[in-house]
């Protein structure tokens, strides 16, 4: 079911030449969280004000709940389009406490009415005890807690977030993150949520859409985007990738690290997107053709030299520069309790087998 | 409704006020064209080389020595520490309270023949033949005008000295500079914009001064226009003097506005926590006398002398007195009030609309409608007169033929002449707090308050009002005073038996009746000293 629709919507600033958004179409379902991500520019805060009413388009046409707030009829003006806004600054109103701030838009309720749907909202983002404070009286989290509520307070239609979280510690960042997205699909609300972070979006969104240049580039799950990427600047954008050419046939690529169904590794511009944790290294005087896993994916795999290894944390970050000189550096995620070093000779492939019918990276 | 209608909706308030605004502005340079030749071949052989010699002198006069007595004592309170010195930074402000026609007619009083300076050589220390100085000179005239003029330059001139200046003055120093080569290379040059700016309001300031002048006989161009216009009902040469006099208005005000956009670059540097020298004992009597002088001559000396001249009136003071003086205030509060509320709105009205619907032509549009201050009264009230002379005449004419009588002078010759000329004069004193204000208030929370569901005009009700609370307060204080020291516009506007306090203080001087114009003086000062100390109130909480 289309709850938002927006279509052909282009928006070009006067004195620019290039539009900020260029004849997007987007739907949203009821109850969906999308996330549009992009670089800064990508036009995807562009998309979200065009959205909301504040900027007026160029053209197209935004239709929300079956009622056109954008398009040739005219232009419906941003407080009488029942959305809610989150901002990466909280904008809490300095002057009004946090029970003023969550009341703000609940105007066309009776006073009894008001204060009960404050309460609820004060509960339910665990502000219970602050409904007097005022806004320079608490801290970034609870301050963006309280934008949270007083943009949910009087049940919009659709909610808008650019960067909410963009400005607290990652790790409270994180929390939050997954706190309000619980607090969404209890609610069954719908919400668009802007961020250049591919981990927010990741673990907040049901889709998400990958803006550049004014255009959405591809628009899907997390997990599709991220392992299938529809062109090498998604494929790059969202992590790390090695993108890889190859002999075709039939359903499978053959590349230097082994071969992949193409049917769930797609081609994008070419080549395919081998992501680093889906790669091995293994000792180049290893000459069985299969390994521990008792995998043989019919290729020795690729032999060269070590170059770089950063320590990431949770893993090592080991680049190879493969034999001979066209050859793209690869980057492989390994073990951080293997040893390897720089300089050293090595051969890299591919974990997972395709010839084996089972391509078992959904497994691990 | 489409967005380009919408945008369309909120044109017309910009448009009209700023249409209102230029009118009279625009009327000089027009009405330039009707005039001949030979209009301007008799000026130039005649009076204009007196007004323009005696225009510059007392401008540029005016101008250095307000600098000199602003700069010096903000340097004084900003870098040293002394006894008095807290007292002393905010006193200094005070002279902003006296109009400088009254502190030119107390001058007067001052030093006359039975006056205290004179009464004191001849009975105190028993002079016969004294020295007395001519204060009814172009010296005279520019000491008095900068003695009441220079906070215009000490406020900025504070400013500056506790930021940036103040560390390009410390690095000099740390370059092994002396303390004044250190000033004068160092702090001097960071803060010269900001002082600039000061030093070309005092010049507008002077450029629109007709009170103080006219009353010492030195002939400006301002007091030419007056005197064409009025006395000889000569209005085409009134208008020439008055187009060159907003020649050189503007002249003053293109350099305010480029300075300004200059002193803006040096709040990007870090303004660091100042901590003052103690002084010296050698030192502290001079400093004390430099940060004294400038209050003494601008405040005690002419307030002293209207105390002194109202209580010798108090003993005559008849009923009428009374009544009239009750006249006086309550016509000057009437225009004063609703000249600042009316101002007020329409200010803020401009700000608001600028900053939720930014365009060029808007923005060129508000700059012309802000130039109001710049604009002698006189010259705005030319070109007020003409237009509504025209719409009464027509509106006489016609009422004459339908209804068989005149409504007599409608809009001329009512108190609606004189606040449009208010509100054209002092649109800028309202309008450039307010827009700086609005840039405090992030933009964020319109747009909140807008998806919440409330409309433009709630919004502004509702969330940018109250957060603007204090630069409304700033803004209502500052057009209070303006209006209330105002002198030429309400001298030539106002209604038949309109007379506020400043119209009677000054009629009745120039009547050479001191002492029945002291106690109006007085009023005048005591009321406008209300605005002074609420602004020094919010100057010392911001400072804090």
């Amino acid at each position: 079911m289309k709850y938002l629709l927006v279509e052909r919507l282009t928006k070009r600033f006067p004195g620019t030449w290039q539009p900020a958004v260029h004849e997007i179409d987007l739907e949203v379902r009821r109850g969906e969280l999308l996330a549009l991500i992009g670089e800064s520019g990508s036009g995807k805060t562009t998309l979200l004000r065009l959205i909301a009413g504040f900027e007026p388009p160029t053209a197209g046409r935004i239709v929300l709940e079956d009622r056109e707030i954008e398009g040739r009829a005219g232009s419906v003006p941003p407080e009488q389009r029942n959305l809610g806004l989150v901002f990466q600054e909280a904008a809490l109103f300095p002057h009004l406490d946090l029970r003023g701030n969550i009341a703000f838009g609940l105007h066309t309720l009776p006073n009894g009415a008001r204060a009960e749907r404050v309460d609820e909202m004060l509960d339910l983002m665990g502000l219970a005890d602050l409904g007097h404070r005022y806004p320079h009286e608490i801290s970034g989290g609870q301050a963006q807690r309280a934008a949270l509520a007083r943009a949910m307070a009087p049940r919009p239609a659709l909610l808008l977030l650019d960067e909410p979280f963009a400005n607290l510690d990652p790790v409270l960042g994180s929390r939050l993150l997954s706190q309000v997205r619980d607090i969404f699909e209890r609610t069954g609300t719908t919400a668009i949520f802007v961020t250049h972070e591919r981990n927010a979006a990741f673990a907040f969104a049901h889709r998400v859409a990958i803006l550049k240049d004014g255009s959405i580039l591809q628009i899907g799950g997390p997990r599709e985007i991220y392992e299938a990427p529809g062109d090498s600047y998604v494929a790059t954008f969202v992590g790390k990738s090695n993108l890889l050419g190859g002999a075709i046939r039939d359903t499978t690529v053959a590349t230097v690290v082994g071969s992949f169904d193409l049917r769930k590794h797609p081609l994008c511009d070419g080549r395919v997107s081998v992501r680093p944790d889906r790669l091995e290294i293994v000792e180049e005087s290893d000459h069985r053709l299969g390994n521990n896993r008792g995998i043989d994916n019919g290729t020795p795999g690729a032999s060269g030299t070590i170059t770089h290894i950063t320590f990431a944390g949770e893993f090592l970050e080991v680049e190879v520069s493969p034999d001979g000189a066209e050859a793209p550096v690869l980057t492989v995620y390994v073990d951080r309790d293997t040893s390897w070093h720089r300089g050293q000779r090595v051969r890299v492939r591919s974990k997972y087998d395709v010839t084996a019918g089972a391509d078992r990276s959904r497994r691990r | 409704m489409s967005p380009r209608r919408r945008a369309l909706r909120w044109l017309p308030i910009p448009v009209t006020t700023v249409f209102l605004v230029a009118l009279p502005l625009c009327y000089i340079p027009a009405a330039l064209f009707d005039i001949s030749g030979d209009t301007l071949t008799s000026l130039m052989r005649t009076v204009l080389p007196r007004y323009l010699v005696n225009t510059f002198i007392v401008t540029a006069g005016t101008g250095a020595l307000a600098l000199l007595l602003g700069v010096a004592p903000a340097w004084c309170v900003t870098m040293y520490r002394f006894p008095g010195r807290r007292i002393l930074e905010w006193v200094l402000i005070l002279p902003f309270a006296v109009p400088t026609y009254l502190a030119a007619i107390a001058y007067v009083e001052l030093f006359s023949y039975t006056g205290p300076v004179q009464r004191i050589f001849r009975n105190i220390l028993g002079w016969a033949r004294y020295p007395v100085p001519d204060v009814m000179s172009p010296i005279g005239v520019i000491v008095v005008l900068a003695s009441v003029l220079y906070p215009y330059v000490y406020l900025p001139a504070r400013t500056v000295f506790t930021g940036p200046a103040v560390q390009a003055f410390e690095v000099a120093r740390g370059l092994g500079h002396r303390p004044a080569g250190a000033f004068f290379r160092g702090a001097l040059p960071l803060a010269r914009p900001a002082l600039s700016a000061g030093v070309a309001l005092v010049v507008m300031e002077v450029l629109a001064e007709y009170g103080a002048v006219h009353y010492y006989g030195i002939d400006t161009l301002t007091v030419g226009v007056f005197r064409t216009w009025f006395s000889r009902g000569d209005r085409s040469s009134a208008t020439a003097l008055s187009a060159l006099l907003l020649l050189l208005a503007f002249g003053a005000l293109a350099w305010e506005r480029r300075q300004r956009k200059r002193a803006r670059f040096d709040s990007f540097l870090a303004n660091p926590p100042t901590t003052r020298t103690t002084l010296p004992g050698r030192w502290k009597w001079p400093v004390l006398i430099v940060c004294s002088v400038p209050v003494f001559l601008g405040f005690l000396l002419p307030v002293g002398q209207l105390i002194g001249g109202a209580v010798a009136r108090l003993p005559d003071l008849s009923y009428r007195d009374l009544e009239r003086f009750g006249y006086a205030i309550r016509d000057t509060l009437v225009l004063s009030v609703s000249g600042t509320v009316l101002t007020a709105v329409t200010a803020l009205f401009l700000a608001y609309t600028a900053r939720i619907r930014t365009s060029a032509p808007m923005e060129r549009a508000i700059r012309f409608g802000t130039v109001g201050y710049a604009v002698p009264g006189a010259v705005i009230a030319l070109g007020i007169m003409a237009p509504l002379g025209w719409l009464d005449h027509r509106l006489i004419a016609f009422s004459r033929a339908l209804f068989g009588f005149s409504p007599g002078l409608i809009f001329s010759g009512t108190l609606f002449a004189l606040l449009w000329a208010v509100i054209v004069r002092f649109l800028a004193v309202g309008f450039h707090p307010l827009a700086s204000g609005l840039e405090g208030v992030s933009g964020r929370l319109d747009e909140v308050s807008r998806s919440l569901g409330h409309g433009p005009g709630e919004t502004l009700r509702r969330v940018v009002l109250p957060m603007l609370r204090e630069p409304l307060t700033a803004v209502g204080m500052l057009l209070f005073l303006d209006i209330l020291k105002e002198l030429p516009l309400t001298l030539i506007l106002r209604p038949f038996n309109f007379h506020t306090l400043a119209i009677r203080a000054y009629n009745l001087a120039n009547d050479e009746r001191f002492l029945e114009s002291a106690p109006y003086a007085l009023a005048v000062v005591l009321l406008s000293l209300v605005p002074v100390f609420v602004i020094i109130a919010l100057q010392r909480r911001r400072s804090r």
